[in-house]
């Protein structure tokens, strides 16, 4: 069998509130792939998500990281899987008493206990860069549209970047532009090796940049298959979903060039912070980030204060 | 706001650390004023019964507390032993044959355990047994004058509560003859607007306090020690003769138009063999014997009750007046020739009577 | 009917065990993060501010109001049955035993259980408790943990200030309408203390303290998806925590002058 899969389900059912949320689903998800979870309002999609996370617990059957049952992790492994993993919500779920910088510094803080203040500041800037935040970080959640809270929501998963990422409607509530730079990010993240798992409704976006596709209907799983096999699908409950998938014919974006600076940024490991100092170096493969930390560090010139009032009043 | 927040630590820190020191503060100040600091000198004893005298129940020696009962357990002789301490400051007090005695007030105000200590050269050694006043071993060390006892105190508690009425009763009487005198004499000057009738009630009145004081005194007179029944005596004379000055004036209808009048006037009554004048100074005399012999009793409680002398004091000045007053009607100014001048130094009190008299 | 009422008693009964072992992750996790302490340490603090230092001012009032009129009573009525030591007494029992802690409670519950209620149950509909998961931030250890302590921590400390307010304050109030020397007041007043009183009114403080917070979590936490569940969970909070708490003093009350 080999490697095990990065993500696996087996027969998980999950109860919620009293009604059958997902009926024994079963499906894996290898490396780098980037799987679709598609079905309409109510299917099982948050649900599947939440608990393929680890966020929900299922009531029957297993969730497995590369092999390993979330249930039955050591608290070190857990922290571990929290620390590879990312969680984009459907509503951002940002946290309403801290300010922005902070709800997206939590994860850093969290997982990276040795960065000091100035590797937590630089992350989360190239973070809320990457997504195209570009406002003040000391807002609190509640003054921003919830266009903006969803790019912050993404922009916390994946200060830390992620090798797993669960996106639950990653365009909704988004305009075009920024829908189109979500589409960037998770093409970039693919380009990287990435495994995302991604609930949406949307065929436009799983034509851009799905691998594998998984169809649910009323909480089961009725189909699960590459793209190119779910294009295919004829049974019409499930064709109901994913009837507008086009049989691709160019090659992907992200299978050659990345689409959009943005993809090219995030593909550089600089990009994401390992060390505080700006990537240094010749080549075009430095070009973007120095062309980034440039940005950033106009940005830090700007705004001094970083490490304000953390509040939390309760 | 944002004082608040910013000194969010400071301010959190402050009010934690206030209330341990609060806190500690209390429990410090309470040990010190419980005694938690200091060496408590451990000895035994026994009760017949622990009622009154529980655990926690305060030692005292004339007034002060000089230990307290810790424990008590009844043992297999239905006897109660009892274990007590005795705080350092006053351990060289605990001389051999130092005993204990219970006592109960009459009154209802509870149980008093008293020390007593020993006339032994040495100290009661640490742990030792401190007998009981009404036990056998307490008894033997009390016949023997080995026990520096003040004079029982379960008899004078029973005196005061018979002495204390009794004071009260006298001061009403000796209050009452005196506004009796003071009209008369205000009557005689003619100054007086009330009706005579209502001074003879009012002396009836005293003869009837005077009387319930004797039952009073009566019922407690088996009790009471032999002064206390001259006492007694004393205050029947009192009301015997008060009841003679009443009758020779109950008569009021009379008494104002012989007042009035030139020839019978007030020459007669007081001249009839100063009868009224008499009358009154006799049981005025009776009065002062019998606060004399109030005062000899109380003499004998050792200056324990300050405000029965004062109110002694008080009743000697009042009759002082009262003779006063007797002397001006016997001097009356329509007959002969005033007060005359007192050598004893007057109370400040009544200089404004004094005025009214002259 | 019958199988209705073992159905509610069996569920009446998993709940309970429910929240048994809620309050045993939350006394686990508020001892872990006494000892790590920095994660959620400023929950707590802020905490400790709202619970505690915000509802000084209440409780003072109120220990003065109460202390002052015992203080009046032990100097007018009292004294004219020549019974006016009686007030220290009854200073202690009042302040310091039964009514200090029970107030102070009620006064926590009503700011603090109902807040940390619909703080939760706003969270927990805002899917932020779920965020924290996801992020690998144990909710209980850093939602929980920390407000649990600042509660317990705040109550204790304020039934302190309760009776120093209500002992030393109302003695500073009735100097104005009838002076006792300030040395007659304290000897009397700790010649009726006892270790037993301080020891009841602090533990009693604690176990309310204890009782408020892991209710008010608990009701907050219960709050899934809708936000009328929000005020909901705060009314449940205050119903029961008040509930708890007169139980338990009764409890311990009944302990302490039975046992």
């Amino acid at each position: 069998m080999g490697v095990a899969p990065e993500l696996e389900l087996r027969g998980v059912t999950c109860l919620r509130g009293g009604y059958l949320a997902l009926k024994d689903a079963s499906l894996s998800l290898a490396e780098g792939e980037t799987l679709f979870a598609m079905g309409g309002a109510g299917s099982g999609k948050s649900v599947l998500l939440k608990t393929a996370a680890g966020i929900g617990i299922p009531n029957s059957g297993d969730v497995l990281y590369r092999g390993k049952s979330l249930g039955r992790m050591s608290s070190r492994e857990e922290a571990a899987f929290r620390r590879a993993s990312g969680f984009v919500f459907q509503d951002a779920a940002l946290w309403a008493n801290q300010s922005l910088f902070d709800n997206l510094a939590l994860p850093a803080r969290l997982h990276e206990p040795s960065w000091g203040p100035a590797d937590v500041d630089r992350a989360v800037r190239r973070a809320a860069d990457l997504v195209g935040y570009a406002q003040d970080l000391h807002a609190r959640p509640a003054e921003l549209s919830a266009g903006e809270r969803k790019l912050v929501g993404l922009a916390r998963a994946l200060v830390l970047d992620p090798e797993l990422l669960f996106m639950d409607d990653p365009s909704a509530s988004l305009d075009e532009a920024a829908a189109e730079r979500v589409y960037d990010i998770i093409a970039a993240l693919k380009a990287r090796g990435r495994t995302v798992l991604i609930a949406s409704a949307l065929s436009e976006l799983a034509s851009r940049c799905a691998d594998c596709v998984a169809v649910l209907i009323d909480g089961s799983l009725c189909a699960v298959g590459t793209y190119d096999e779910a294009v295919t699908w004829v049974d019409p409950r499930v064709r109901a979903v994913t009837g507008r998938l086009k049989a691709r014919t160019a090659t992907p974006a992200w299978a050659g060039g990345l689409a959009g600076a943005w993809a090219e940024a995030i593909a550089d490991d600089s990009f994401f912070l390992e060390s505080a100092e700006p990537p240094t170096g010749e080549g075009p493969g430095f070009e973007a980030a120095a062309r980034l930390s440039d940005i950033i560090n106009d940005v830090e010139g700007a705004d001094v204060a970083t490490d304000g009032e953390k509040k939390d009043s309760s | 706001m944002r004082f608040r927040m910013r000194y969010a630590d400071k301010l959190v820190g402050l009010f934690v650390v206030a209330a341990a020191l609060f806190l500690a503060g209390g429990i410090i100040f309470l040990g010190a004023n419980q005694r938690w600091f200091s060496k408590d000198i451990r000895f035994e004893t026994r009760f017949q019964s622990a009622a009154g005298a529980g655990a926690g129940t305060a030692i005292m020696m004339r007034g002060f507390q000089v230990g307290k009962v810790t424990k008590v357990k009844l043992n297999d002789r239905n006897e109660v032993d009892a274990e007590l301490v005795i705080y350092d400051t006053y351990y060289p007090k605990v001389k051999e044959y130092s005993i204990l005695e219970l006592v109960t007030s009459p009154i209802g105000l509870g149980t008093q355990l008293l020390f007593h200590p020993g006339k032994g050269e040495a100290l009661a050694q640490v742990g030792s047994f401190l007998p009981l006043a009404d036990s056998e071993q307490g008894k033997d060390l009390i016949d023997q004058g080995l026990v520096e006892i003040p004079v029982k105190d379960d008899t004078i508690t029973r005196l005061l509560a018979g002495v204390n009425p009794l004071i009260e009763n006298a001061n009403k009487t000796i209050v009452t003859i005196n506004r009796t005198l003071t009209e008369i004499n205000r009557a005689l000057a003619g100054q007086s607007t009330g009706p005579l009738g209502s001074i003879v009630n009012d002396a009836s009145d005293a003869v009837s306090h005077a009387d319930a004081m004797v039952a009073d005194v009566s019922a407690q007179a088996t009790a009471l020690v032999t002064k206390a029944n001259a006492l007694v005596d004393s205050v029947n004379a009192i009301t015997k003769n008060l009841e003679a000055t009443t009758a020779a004036i109950r008569d009021p209808t009379g008494l104002v138009p012989r007042l009035l009048d030139a020839k019978g006037s007030i020459k007669t009554i007081l001249d009839d063999k100063n009868a009224l004048y008499d009358g009154i100074n006799g049981s005025i005399a009776e009065l002062q014997k019998t606060l004399k012999n109030v005062q000899d009793i109380s003499a004998s409680l050792n200056g324990q009750m300050p405000s029965i002398a004062m109110t002694i004091d008080e009743g000697r000045a009042a009759i002082k007046q009262a003779e006063d007053v007797l002397t001006g009607l016997k001097n009356n100014p329509l007959l002969k020739g005033g007060i005359p001048a007192r050598v004893e130094q007057q109370p400040q009190s009544m200089s404004m009577r004094e005025g009214q008299f002259r | 009917m019958l199988s209705k009422i073992g159905r509610a008693a069996i569920d009446g009964f998993d709940e309970f065990l429910y929240a048994m072992g809620f309050f045993a992750r939350v006394l686990r996790e508020s001892f872990l993060l006494l000892r790590r302490g920095q994660v959620g340490r400023r929950v707590l603090v802020n905490q400790i501010l709202f619970t505690g230092i915000d509802a000084l001012a209440i409780a003072a009032a109120m220990a003065l109001a109460i202390g002052a009129a015992i203080n009046l009573i032990g100097s007018s009525l009292l004294a004219e049955f020549g019974q006016g030591k009686l007030m220290y007494t009854i200073l202690i029992i009042v302040i310091t035993r039964e009514l200090g802690p029970l107030l102070t409670a009620f006064v926590v519950i009503a700011r603090s259980g109902t807040a940390i209620a619909t703080e939760l149950g706003g969270m927990a509909v805002g899917h932020e408790i779920e965020a924290y998961v996801a992020v690998g931030v144990n909710p209980i250890s850093y939602i929980a943990a920390p407000r649990f302590l600042g509660v317990v921590i705040s109550m204790t400390v304020l039934d302190v200030y309760f009776n120093v307010f209500g002992l030393i304050g109302s003695f500073v109030v009735v100097q104005l309408v009838h002076p006792i020397a300030f040395n007659e007041y304290f000897r009397n007043l700790f010649a009726v203390l006892t270790p037993g009183d301080l020891l009841s009114g602090v533990g009693k403080s604690l176990v309310f303290g204890v009782i408020i917070s892991v209710v008010s979590l608990y009701r907050g936490f219960a709050v899934e998806r809708s936000v009328t569940e929000v005020p909901v969970a705060g009314i449940k909070a205050v119903g029961s925590g008040f509930m708890l708490c007169i139980l338990a003093d009764v409890v311990m009350t009944s302990v302490q002058y039975l046992g």
